[in-house]
């Protein structure tokens, strides 16, 4: 059998609006330390936010007693057995739990799959630097994603991936209106005074309403949001590896995911971010 | 079949990027908390090359390919050969060490990535010892790197794995003595002024780049290969070939990245598919 390695994880580059568009997020910047031309070499200084970038989510997201993302067994990260789901959404398009359950119901869901739910919004690099990819995505409604932790559950399954770049509604109603509707410039990224101060006023209240899904989700769930190329996994069986950033006692990382398909199962010649030959 | 996480966990001050001038301490800033919000967001800082990384040829060549252009079929499921090249604190890996444990490896078979274990990297030392488990890991010397290059090019490696914490020569010339030597609040590392200062005067006239006594080990290993440094816990590995999957954090037009390495080991990990 041959295999096609193709790479799921959105590039993290200071050209992309990811990280800045809530009060919660940090951009990804970067700052030259030594350079080839005076120093000799080349090496940088990094910031960003634990959620800016293709990401896995863990329990200890939403409670302070859940299991933090080091906490995933390393025999669960790697060529591990995937269904891909098909739940095709568009721009703004909340998925519903009905969408969900006839998803699973049309794929070949085995038991302790991990379930890979492919709406098509990661499919056009080319959008990767506009901020209608991060504000128009598809999300999960509370109830789907309900709907999908119960699934997984039944199913042995610990592990969904998406390529909605959010769970919930981008921003859900309260930060997407009381913030991310500024002007940008009244509107600066954590750690400007601006958003230190929105986060203090930014209680659980609204917290368990605009992110509804995703602790919905992530309380039982490990889950991987923003998946990209997924166009590329034209097989419904794959194998994917999880390389989750590896931070010590938190809830969510940026993770690298590579999928291994099959050519024989009609990985096509010239897939989206495909990464090398056949191996 | 079992799988072994060969990757430094990245917290606080962690010793490997936080001694020298060019270092970032890896760092972490609550952005949301649970006590607040009900939620928990953090904001990162750190270095490119902090704890096990993968780093490439491009960190001293503009021209070489860089983190977003890998071949990524070539960094999972990878057959890797483990050899046992035991070091204590400080000591070097000779040419004598390449032809007796590498060269002649009956399991070394052609194309294979190749793990060399020195044993530092196990039994969480980088906690017990803090910053010393970067200054004073064991290393290459300048013409053990020399051999090692020139083996793994005759058999067409161009993946090699180490539980050193830096594969160069310790900046031994000037970045030792000058700046990681000194008590941790006399370097306060980048962006502080200090550092910022050290490396306007770190040039390669004066061990930068790779030059001799610095790094030079380093520049020859980076150029023939792609060295995954601090790889940690290969104590744990119990067969001669194993399974290697290292993937960087995918940053874009980066010369190196932080990466995750996980290695299957068991009877069937070295006849995969």
């Amino acid at each position: 059998m041959t295999l096609r390695t193709i790479n799921l994880t959105r590039p993290i580059t200071t050209e992309s609006p990811a990280g800045s568009l809530f009060p919660w997020e940090a951009p990804y910047r970067t700052e030259e330390i030594a350079t080839l031309t005076y120093n000799g070499a080349n090496l940088f200084h990094i910031t960003m936010g634990s959620g800016s970038a293709t990401r896995l989510l863990g329990p200890a997201l939403g409670s302070p007693t859940g299991a933090t993302t080091d906490r995933l067994p390393p025999e669960r990260l790697v060529n591990r057995a995937a269904v891909v789901v098909d739940c095709p959404a568009g721009p703004g398009g909340e998925i519903s739990a009905d969408q969900v359950t006839a998803a699973l119901a049309g794929a070949d869901l085995r038991t302790g799959d991990a379930v890979v739910l492919v709406t098509g919004w990661g499919d056009d690099p080319a959008r990767f630097t506009t901020e209608e990819f991060y504000l128009d995505s598809p999300y999960l409604s509370v109830e789907a994603a309900r709907a999908l932790a119960e699934a997984l559950d039944r199913n042995s399954s610990d592990l969904l991936l998406t390529d909605c770049v959010y769970l919930d509604r981008p921003g859900g109603e309260h930060a997407r209106t009381e913030w991310t509707e500024l002007r940008p410039w009244l509107r600066p990224a954590f750690p400007s005074d601006a958003a230190k101060t929105y986060i203090a006023h930014y209680r659980p209240e609204k917290v368990r309403q605009d992110w509804a899904a995703t602790l919905a989700l992530t309380a039982s769930t490990w889950t991987v949001a923003g998946l990209v190329g997924c166009g590329a996994l034209t097989g419904r069986r794959v194998r994917l590896t999880l390389a989750p950033l590896p931070v010590q006692g938190v809830g969510e990382v940026p993770c690298t995911v590579v999928a291994q398909v099959s050519t024989d199962a009609g990985a096509p010649a010239e897939p989206v971010f495909s990464s090398g030959d056949q191996t | 079949m079992r799988t072994v996480n060969l990757t430094l966990p990245l917290y606080p001050f962690m010793p490997v990027g936080n001694v020298w001038a060019w270092d970032s301490p890896f760092q972490l800033t609550p952005v949301t908390t649970h006590e607040r919000q009900g939620v928990a967001t953090h904001q990162m800082s750190f270095h490119s090359e902090a704890g096990t990384r993968l780093m490439l040829g491009a960190c001293y060549d503009d021209d070489a390919p860089r983190i977003h252009e890998l071949d990524y079929g070539t960094l999972v499921n990878r057959e890797t050969v483990v050899i046992d090249i035991p070091k204590q604190a400080g000591e070097e890996i000779e040419p004598d060490d390449i032809d007796r444990a590498v060269a002649k490896d009956p399991d070394y078979r052609d194309g294979d990535a190749v793990l060399l274990r020195t044993g530092w990297g196990d039994d969480e030392r980088y906690r017990a010892i803090g910053d010393e488990y970067a200054t004073t890991s064991p290393h290459f010397s300048l013409a053990g790197a020399k051999r090692l290059a020139e083996v793994m090019t005759e058999r067409g490696s161009d993946l090699m794995l180490t539980d050193c914490a830096y594969i160069g020569n310790l900046g031994e010339g000037f970045m030792f003595p000058e700046w990681a030597s000194r008590k941790p609040w006399d370097r306060p590392p980048f962006p502080s002024q200090q550092a910022r200062i050290y490396m306007r005067h770190y040039t390669p006239a004066r061990g930068a780049g790779g030059g001799a006594p610095d790094w030079g080990s380093s520049v020859v290993l980076h150029l023939a290969m792609s060295p995954v440094a601090a790889v940690a816990n290969c104590g744990a590995l119990r067969g001669k070939r194993v399974r290697v999957t290292v993937l960087p954090l995918f940053l874009a037009g980066a010369e190196g990245a932080p990466c995750t390495v996980l290695a299957v080991d068991g009877d069937e990990a070295g006849d995969a598919r």
